[in-house]
C-alpha cells in the first residue's frame, strides 16, 4: 500500500516537474517581453541577459503611447477587427450551412473551388487583387478588407463550419420541418445554437488574425491615421535601429486585448477544436 | 539584407509582369507621350514635360498647388522630424504640397503592389540596390534633363561615389540623400590596456590582421567585420564583382587576391564567428567590450552610447584605398502626373534631407556634421577621407539574387574555409543563372 502510494507520489512530481517545465517554456516568452518593456535602451542588450529590469522604465509606455498615434491605431484596429469577425463567423456559417444541407447541382465542384482558394499562397493573387479594388477607388480606405468577407466569408473557415454542421443529426431538422420551420429558420434556431463551440473557436481565430494581421492593412491603407496597431508598432523597427523597448511596451498593450478575449473565451476554444458534436 | 522574403522573391517577377501588361503608358497624361516610345528616351522627355510645367505654371499660379506623395520607410520619431521637414518646405514652396506616405513596414512589397496599382507615390525613397531594378522596369524616371535646370542642384557638389549609386545606363535615376561612409570604430580603453598602437588611417589589411591577434583572447576579439559586404574585399585591390558596364569581373586576380586576404582574416580567428555575433547582436559585442574594433556606418551613435574611449580610423586597405558607403536616394514615379514640379520638389526635399541626415551625400552638406552632430567632431577629417574613398555597388537589375548568390555561393564557403577559387567559380556560374 504505502508502495504504491510512494510510487504514485514519484509518478505525479515527475508530472508536475515537466508540466511545470512546459508551461515556464510556454510563458517565458510573455514574461521577457514585460520584463524588457520596463528596461531602460543600454540594459536590454546586455551580457549576460538581466531577467529583471533595471527599475521600472514607465517611459517605454509613455513612447509607446505618444510617439505613435495608440488610441486612432487602436480604434481603427477594433473596428477593422469587429467587422471582419461579423463576416467571419456569420457569413462563413452562412454558406457552409449551405455546402452542408443543399444538394445542389455541381456542389462537390463549388466546394473544391472554395477549399482551392486556400491553397493559393496571398502573394500570388494581391497585385491582381490590388490593381481590381485601386479600379473601384477603394484604395486608402478599410473597404477591401472588411466587405468582401460579408460576400462568402473565408474558406477556412466554412470548411471547418460545414464538417461540424454535417456532424449534427438529420432528425432535428426533420422535426423542425415538421413543426413548419423553413431553411432559414432552420439555420437560425437549430444549427447556429447547437455550433456554439464551434464557432466561438472560428471567433477567437478571426480576432487573433485580423488583431494582428500586418499584411492586408499595409498594402491596403495609406494615411498614417487610418493606419492598424501592427503598422504603428512596427514603426518602432527602423531600418537602422529598432527600439526593443517602446516595441515591447507597445506590444503589451496591444497584446491585452487578444488575452482578454482568450481568457474570457477559453473554455468554449478548447471545446470547440475537440469538435465534439452531439452525443446520443 | 541578405535574408529576403519568399514575398519580396515572388513579387518582383510579379510587378514586372504587371508593368509590361500596363504598357508603363497611358497611366498619365503629361508623361504618355514620353514614355510612348520604346526607351522612354530623353528626346520626347523634354518637350512632353515641359508642356507639363507650362500648364502648370498657367494654371497652377492662380490655382492650388501640385499635390505630391513621398514615400518613406521612417519610423516612430525619425518619422516626425521627416514630416516637419516637410511642413517647412511645403511653407515655403509655391508650386508644390508633399505628403508623407509612411510605410513602416514590408516596404518594398507595398512600394512595388502600389506601382504594379498604378498607385505610385510621385517620389520615393530606395536603397542602393533597388535603384537598377525599378530603372529597368520602367517603374522610375529619368533625372538628367528634369533636375539640371532646377535651381539648387549641383551635381559636382556630390561626392562621385555617391552621384555614381544613383545612376544607371549612364543616366541618372535617384538623387542620394544620404551616403554614410562605413568606417571602424575602436575600443580605445582596450588598445591602452593591451599597450597596442592606435589604427592609422592609411593601414594595411596585415597591420589590422597583427593588431587584431594582440587583442584577442580571454572571450574578447580583436575585430568584428559582418557588416562589411564581401564585395568590399576586391575593391581593396582594385577587383570587383561586376564593372559599371555590368560584365562579371569577380575571377580577375585582383579580385581573387581580395577574397583571399577575407579568407586569410577569417582563419587568424582575430573576429567571432558570425553565427556567434549575430545571436548576439553585431554592434552589441563592440559596445559592450567584447570586441576592440568594428566596422560599422560613420553615423552609428558609438560616441553617445558606449562607456569607453571610442575612436575613429579609415578601414584598412589592400593595394587600393577604399570603404564602402550605405547609400539611399530618392527617385520620382514615371507615373507622376506633372514631372517638372515633381523634379523640383525633389531637389528641395533632397537637399533639405542633407541638412538633415548624417552623412550627406555633398560637401556642403557634409560640413554640417560639426552642428548637427556634434560628438562626432573628433573624427571629421576621417569621416571625410572616408567619403572621398566611399563607393557603393555596381547593382545589376537583379541585384537581390546577386546578394543572394554572393551570400551562399562565395561568402559562406570563404568563411567555411573552401578554396577560393573554386567559390568564385560557383558563385559566376550561379550569376550566368540569374543573368540569362
Amino acid at each position: 500500500m504505502t508502495g504504491r502510494k510512494r510510487q504514485k507520489l514519484r509518478r505525479d512530481v515527475l508530472l508536475y516537474v515537466l508540466l511545470a517545465i512546459g508551461s515556464l517554456s510556454t510563458v517565458f516568452p510573455l514574461l521577457w517581453m514585460v520584463s524588457t518593456s520596463f528596461k531602460s535602451g543600454d540594459v536590454i542588450f546586455e551580457i549576460p541577459p538581466r531577467l529583471l529590469p533595471d527599475g521600472l522604465h514607465w517611459e517605454n509606455y509613455r513612447k509607446a503611447l505618444t510617439e505613435i498615434d495608440f488610441l486612432t491605431l487602436f480604434r481603427n484596429s477594433l473596428v477593422i477587427t469587429v467587422l471582419q469577425l461579423m463576416s467571419n463567423v456569420f457569413v462563413s456559417a452562412f454558406v457552409a450551412f449551405g455546402f452542408a444541407r443543399f444538394h445542389f447541382p455541381g456542389r462537390n465542384v463549388w466546394f473544391l473551388l472554395v477549399l482551392s482558394t486556400i491553397m493559393l499562397p496571398g502573394e500570388v493573387t494581391m497585385i491582381p487583387v490590388f490593381i481590381g479594388f485601386s479600379e473601384i477607388g477603394w484604395i486608402n480606405s478599410i473597404k477591401p478588407l472588411v466587405i468582401p468577407g460579408f460576400f462568402g466569408g473565408s474558406p477556412v473557415f466554412i470548411f471547418l463550419l460545414r464538417q461540424f454542421f454535417l456532424s449534427i443529426p438529420r432528425e432535428l431538422e426533420e422535426s423542425a420541418i415538421i413543426d413548419g420551420a423553413g431553411s432559414f429558420r432552420i439555420f437560425c434556431r437549430i444549427c447556429l445554437p447547437l455550433s456554439v463551440p464551434a464557432l466561438m473557436t472560428i471567433g477567437i481565430l478571426s480576432f487573433q488574425g485580423s488583431w494582428n494581421d500586418l499584411l492586408g492593412p499595409l498594402i491596403y491603407l495609406n494615411d498614417a491615421d487610418k493606419f492598424t496597431l501592427p503598422l504603428g508598432l512596427s514603426m518602432f523597427k527602423g531600418v537602422m535601429k529598432v527600439e526593443w523597448g517602446p516595441l515591447m511596451a507597445g506590444s503589451i498593450l496591444a497584446l491585452v486585448p487578444v488575452l482578454a478575449v482568450f481568457a474570457l473565451a477559453q473554455k468554449h476554444f478548447v471545446d470547440g477544436f475537440k469538435l465534439s458534436g452531439i452525443k446520443g | 539584407m541578405k535574408k529576403r522574403s519568399a514575398a519580396t522573391t515572388l513579387l518582383t517577377p510579379m510587378l514586372a509582369l504587371a508593368l509590361a501588361l500596363s504598357g508603363c503608358g497611358g497611366h498619365n497624361d503629361a508623361q504618355g507621350t514620353a514614355s510612348g516610345g520604346a526607351s522612354g528616351s530623353s528626346g520626347a522627355g523634354p518637350s512632353g514635360s515641359a508642356a507639363g510645367s507650362a500648364a502648370a505654371a498657367s494654371s497652377g499660379a492662380a490655382a492650388e498647388k501640385v499635390k505630391l506623395k513621398v514615400a518613406t520607410w521612417a519610423g516612430a520619431d525619425e518619422l516626425k522630424e521627416f514630416e516637419q521637414l516637410v511642413a517647412k518646405l511645403n511653407a515655403s514652396a509655391t508650386d508644390y504640397e508633399l505628403e508623407v506616405q509612411s510605410i513602416p513596414s514590408d516596404y518594398y512589397q507595398k512600394l512595388q503592389t502600389m506601382i504594379a496599382g498604378k498607385q505610385a507615390p510621385d517620389l520615393m525613397w530606395l536603397s542602393q540596390e533597388y535603384i537598377p531594378q525599378y530603372a529597368s522596369l520602367g517603374a522610375i524616371a529619368e533625372l538628367d534633363d528634369l533636375v539640371s535646370g532646377v535651381d539648387g542642384f549641383k551635381a559636382d557638389d556630390y561626392f562621385p561615389g555617391a552621384l555614381d549609386v544613383g545612376k544607371f545606363g549612364g543616366k541618372l535615376y535617384a538623387l542620394p540623400w544620404i551616403a554614410q561612409p562605413y568606417v571602424l570604430y575602436y575600443n580605445q580603453d582596450l588598445f591602452e590596456q593591451a599597450n597596442v598602437p592606435l589604427p592609422a588611417n592609411d593601414w594595411t589589411w596585415d597591420e589590422f590582421i597583427e593588431t587584431g591577434k594582440k587583442l584577442t583572447g580571454d572571450g574578447q576579439w580583436g575585430a568584428l567585420l559582418n557588416n562589411i559586404p564581401t564585395a568590399m574585399y576586391t575593391w581593396s585591390y582594385g577587383g570587383d564583382v561586376f564593372d559599371k558596364d555590368g560584365n562579371i569581373k569577380l575571377d580577375s586576380s585582383e579580385s581573387i587576391q581580395g577574397l583571399e586576404m577575407y579568407q586569410k582574416i577569417v582563419k587568424s580567428g582575430i573576429a567571432p564567428a558570425r553565427a556567434q555575433a549575430d545571436a548576439m547582436g553585431n554592434g552589441d559585442m563592440f559596445k559592450t567590450g567584447k570586441v576592440a574594433m568594428f566596422i560599422g556606418g560613420a553615423g552609428d551613435d558609438f560616441e553617445k552610447t558606449v562607456k569607453f574611449k571610442v575612436g575613429m580610423a579609415v578601414p584598412p586597405k589592400g593595394t587600393h584605398a577604399v570603404t564602402f558607403d550605405w547609400i539611399a536616394g530618392t527617385v520620382l514615379s514615371k507615373s507622376t502626373p506633372h514631372p517638372n514640379v515633381a523634379a523640383k520638389a525633389l531637389v528641395d526635399l533632397t537637399n533639405a534631407i542633407h541638412r538633415w541626415k548624417v552623412v550627406a551625400p555633398t560637401k556642403t552638406g557634409f560640413d554640417l556634421i560639426q552642428t548637427s552632430r556634434p560628438e562626432k567632431m573628433y573624427a571629421v577629417e576621417t569621416i571625410r577621407q572616408a567619403s572621398e574613398i566611399a563607393r557603393g555597388f555596381n547593382n545589376q537589375p537583379k541585384q537581390s539574387e546577386i546578394d543572394q548568390a554572393i551570400w551562399e555561393k562565395l561568402t559562406q564557403p570563404i568563411e567555411k574555409g573552401d578554396d577560393v577559387n573554386k567559390a568564385v567559380q560557383d558563385t559566376i556560374a550561379k550569376f550566368r543563372e540569374i543573368v540569362k
